[in-house]
């Protein structure tokens, strides 16, 4: 009889190995087998998420000091027309339990922020770039779409506990609404997020008779721009694949009844308000 | 050890054949199988009561025979990797739905679909040896039939069985 001891190792190596195989080719055919395999359990983890309710109380918070180093654009003329922008994107949101508020901030960059509770906080920068109310609106739109899929929260609720959240709601803990501020600020969404973000924000468009093609121009043509690359930048930064994403956009099919009711909103005039 | 003496063909204790093997060991045989699936059915949420079953089985029978012996650690060790596979699969899945830590991403899908062909595999195999233990037969899993063979029939195993006349292998060949 001979020694078996070579033997044994190689059979093991091949098990092994035939089974890091099957992972590899699981993971790459999984998507392939069943696109949403296991969602239906996911979502019985909603349950574990802050409820809306407390994630509009701790927005409120989040708000107050995120907004307190920071100066407010106010002018009539903005206010009047962001306030049309936002009502009609409300129209699409009656379903939804989040009603959303704005605030326009002084700065540069062109970027739009969603903070929990459906706080949305929209650059000067951005409303000087864009060259329409509907880009605006569809910037908005996406942005909403982080608020309603949750993707905001899960953000933070991963690395704090929910029962954290809710001691700070009682307690009123400053420093660790500092930190969820830091975290909403530094972190990204992922491409998926942003990707769910963006069909959400098209059905909204389009619910509310809003051209769902503006959001396509908008991405085009801050691809044109060719903007620096910025952490914060967060429309641009998890959009390494914009083109991907403009791509979507096109192929975004409205329905035939779709009739589109541009904002009567006078855009220059408002953009020279800015200054 | 000498190595060259486990190359001699006296290494291993001759393979006892299907005439040889009473009903009872049969049984006890098959059985290292089969309690499995019980004891998998009784820990579906928590993968650690198998294991716990298949370590007393394991312990309570081998001094019964060699075969029994083989079977029931064949059983015992292919396992091992199933449970270590579950164990990972609890872990990660609740990471993911009770701690909200983790993504449910591709990585998670294709482990997930793994373990889960593992799970079979072990099933299918596990039925298999069952029946071939209850015909008084050896039955080799990859890598796990190789290990219990070795560990078993070997004459360097010092275990003493039931009824069987303890021969100590001090007399060694000289080469």
């Amino acid at each position: 009889m001979k020694p078996m001891n070579s033997s044994i190792w190689f059979d093991f190596f091949k098990l092994v190995g035939a089974f890091a195989l099957a992972w590899v080719v699981f993971v790459y055919a999984s998507d392939f087998i069943h696109p949403n395999i296991g969602g239906g359990i996911k979502k019985s983890a909603d349950a574990m998420r802050l409820s809306v309710e407390d994630e509009v109380k701790l927005g409120e918070m989040i708000m107050e000091m995120y907004l307190s180093d920071k100066r407010l654009v106010q002018n009539p003329t903005l206010d009047s027309a962001l306030s049309d922008v936002v009502e009609r994107l409300n129209e699409g949101l009656l379903e939804s339990e989040y009603r959303f508020t704005y605030y326009v901030v002084a700065s540069d960059e062109v970027n739009a922020m969603t903070f929990p509770g459906a706080n949305i906080v929209v650059n000067s920068g951005l409303i000087e770039f864009s060259e329409s109310p509907e880009e605006l609106a569809a910037v908005m739109a996406h942005e909403l779409g982080h608020a309603q899929l949750r993707h905001v929260v899960d953000r933070f609720t991963a690395q704090i506990g929910v029962s954290v959240l809710l001691s700070i709601l009682t307690g009123g803990d400053a420093s660790l609404v500092h930190e969820i501020i830091s975290m909403l600020v530094s972190s990204a969404f992922s491409r998926s997020q942003e990707a769910e973000a963006d069909l959400f924000g098209m059905e909204l468009l389009e619910k509310v008779h809003i051209d769902p093609k503006s959001m396509g121009v908008f991405f085009e043509r801050l691809n044109a721009e060719e903007l620096s690359y910025d952490q914060r930048l967060e429309l641009i930064m998890s959009h390494p694949h914009n083109n991907a994403r403009i791509e979507v956009n096109e192929a975004y099919r409205v329905k035939d009844d779709f009739s589109s009711q541009p904002l009567p909103i006078d855009w220059k005039r408002v953009k020279s308000s800015l200054n | 050890m000498n190595e060259e003496y486990m190359k001699d063909e006296g290494a291993f204790f001759p393979l006892p054949q299907p005439d040889q093997i009473p009903e009872r060991e049969r049984e006890d045989a098959m059985g290292a199988y089969l309690m499995m699936f019980a004891a998998v059915a009784v820990a579906l949420p928590l993968p650690v009561i198998n294991l716990i079953a298949a370590i007393i089985y394991y312990f309570v029978n081998r001094t019964k025979s060699r075969f029994i012996h083989f079977h029931s650690l064949q059983s015992l060790l292919s396992q091992l990797p199933t449970t270590l596979m579950n164990w990972g699969l609890l872990y990660w899945s609740l990471r993911i739905w009770f701690f909200n830590s983790l993504e449910f991403d591709d990585y998670y899908k294709g482990y997930l679909l793994t373990t889960i062909l593992a799970n079979l595999l072990y099933l299918i195999f596990s039925i298999l040896a069952a029946v071939q233990a209850r015909k008084g037969r050896m039955y080799y899993f990859i890598f796990f039939g190789k290990l219990s063979y070795q560990l078993v029939f070997s004459r360097s195993s010092s275990i003493k069985y039931k009824g069987e006349s303890a021969v100590l292998y001090e007399n060694k060949p000289p080469l």
